[in-house]
């Protein structure tokens, strides 16, 4: 069988490089999230969070894009009322 | 002589009013007993043993001069580690609020005391409410009395646990996956997730906004009731509390269940997930004491666990996320593995999953409202398998998701998981009733007729026998 170090050498490469940009994308991702101080174990613990996220978002029904359903986001107090939540000063 | 450590709520009242137990005496032999109980179980954090005998000894006086406030007065009660109650810590279980001491009371603490009950101490949680069991906190998680060895369930473990033992006859827990009720299941207990919006929450910890309950946690119906009537009320200072009459939860505590409508959600633990086969009996055969006691009892479907576990999973990682995401920047190292892997899930979820989850939520609420028309009440699993060993992790993890609670946190309907019998190892089963919003009182009159009829909460871990 012929051997191409050479070769062997650039698939390596490859697999170092795509571990890289996944790296990357894992730095990224925590710093979007504000997270600057995980170490290795903690990254690898939002690594899974990641994955789980899309299993779980995948999960939910594909309607929902446009539908009858509104989110309660926000509601007015009763008129004159005080407004709800906040500790008074 | 009175066995104290399982006297229940309305006994202990009958006997503080007629002067026949002092309110002392009481909280003094709960303390002791504590001391020697608690190096095995690990029930609680903080005992506040002075602030407790000096309250005991004010209600003393107070109903020595006949001033008794109700049944409340001079009974010890335990508040879960994420409650405030001013000038003790609030430590979540974690080292992050270590050194966190409450300033003021949280509105469920006010009521409780107002109410003359007396804040024995701070009870052991999973921690932030969210991940647990755990080995590597501040101190150790809560072990079911049931078993010797066992998980307590969680996340409001501590307050199971002491009910379990004998050390409180109340204790406030709170629910936003399942977190009083579980407790209640494994530890063969009552707890009850009051309707969304029932009891405030200002002055607790949160753990997801749209999805957190403070319930009540007791060995027994009536005293569930007697203390949900303590805490119930609207609070201006909680935006998500309601402005709703509150009932009388024990006034038809008697009343039974003759002619009642109710429901059996039987694919949650049949289909969707397969219960233990002892947890399936106990409910099938709750189901056939309930019909022998007069109530129509006929099998309804909802939409199917997996999409209510979704809608709660996504919920709570994004509403938790943003809560501790500046404690999780500045010190991911002071969180115990669990609770960061839990709380970092909500930082990859996507803002419109989200949105969507809620719009879900919205959807499922109305589904599940629309098959409760016509019914009184429902009836499911809580846990779909008895508790095990606390040492085992892998089990524990698999218990986690392996229940029919959450669908209620995402309706925001009022739940109560009651004892439903024991497994041949002696370890606690447990039943749910889900009933419409703010219609609590007709659960407590479900749950207290099928309790009569049965001797589920007679029994106590043979581990803490006798007193």
């Amino acid at each position: 069988m012929l051997h191409f170090p050479g070769i062997a050498r650039c698939d390596r490469c490859g697999e170092e490089e795509e571990m890289a940009t996944n790296d990357d994308v894992l730095l990224q991702t925590a710093a979007t999230a504000g997270l600057m101080r995980l170490d290795q174990a903690q990254l690898a613990q939002l690594q899974r969070a990641v994955q789980s996220a899309r299993e779980l978002g995948d999960k939910l029904p594909k309607d929902l894009h446009y539908s009858e359903e509104i989110a309660v986001t926000f509601r007015l107090p009763p008129a004159g009322g005080p407004p709800a939540g906040g500790r008074k000063p | 002589m009175t066995d104290l450590a399982f006297l229940g709520i309305a006994d202990a009242a009958d006997l503080i009013r007629t002067r026949k137990l002092s309110p002392v005496e009481y909280v003094a032999a709960l303390l002791d007993r504590t001391d020697r109980l608690d190096s095995r179980y690990h029930a609680f954090i903080h005992l506040t043993r002075d602030l407790a005998l000096a309250a005991a000894q004010e209600a003393e006086k107070e109903i020595a001069g006949g001033n008794w406030r109700g049944p409340l007065h001079g009974i010890p009660t335990g508040l879960k580690d994420i409650i405030d109650c001013a000038g003790v810590p609030t430590t979540a279980h974690s080292k992050v609020l270590a050194d966190n001491v409450a300033a003021e009371d949280a509105m469920v603490t006010k009521r409780l005391k107002s109410a003359g009950a007396i804040v024995m101490g701070k009870l052991a949680t999973h921690e932030f409410a969210i991940g647990g069991p755990s080995f590597d906190l501040p101190w150790p998680p809560a072990v079911n009395p049931w078993g010797g060895a066992h998980f307590p369930g969680g996340s409001s473990s501590g307050c199971g646990v002491a009910l379990a033992a004998g050390m409180l006859p109340a204790a406030l827990g709170t629910d936003t996956g399942g977190s009083v009720r579980n407790p209640a299941s494994m530890c063969g207990i009552t707890g009850m997730k009051p309707t969304y919006g029932r009891v405030s929450r200002r002055g607790v910890l949160p753990l997801a906004y749209s999805l957190d309950h403070v319930g009540p946690m007791t060995r027994t119906v009536r005293d569930n009731a007697l203390l949900l009537q303590a805490l119930a009320g609207h609070d201006p200072d909680d935006p998500g509390s309601a402005n709703v009459p509150v009932s009388h939860y024990a006034a038809d505590l008697e009343r039974g269940v003759k002619g009642l409508k109710i429901g059996l959600v039987r694919h949650f633990y049949a289909e969707d997930m397969q219960a233990h086969p002892e947890q399936t009996q106990a409910i099938d055969r709750a189901a056939e004491a309930l019909r022998d006691l007069g109530a129509e009892v006929r099998e309804i479907r909802l939409a199917p666990l997996q999409d209510y576990a979704t809608c709660t999973r996504i919920i709570i990682r994004c509403e938790a996320f943003a809560i501790h995401r500046r404690w999780l920047a500045e010190r991911p190292g002071d969180y115990g593995n669990l609770a960061r892997q839990r709380i970092l899930d909500g930082a990859a979820v996507s803002a419109a999953d989200y949105v969507d989850a809620q719009r879900f939520r919205t959807r499922l609420t109305r589904m599940t409202l629309e098959i409760f028309a016509g019914l009184d009440a429902a009836l499911t699993a809580s846990s779909l398998d008895p508790t095990c060993r606390i040492d085992d992790t892998d089990a524990c993890a698999r218990l986690y998701p392996r229940q029919a609670r959450q669908p209620f946190n995402v309706t925001g309907q009022p739940a109560i998981a009651i004892p439903a019998g024991f497994t041949p190892d002696g370890l606690p089963l447990s039943l749910q009733l889900i009933g419409h919003p703010w219609q609590e009182a007709m659960l407590y009159r479900i749950a207290r007729a099928y309790e009569r009829a049965t001797s589920w909460t007679e029994r106590h871990p043979p581990d803490v026998c006798p007193s």
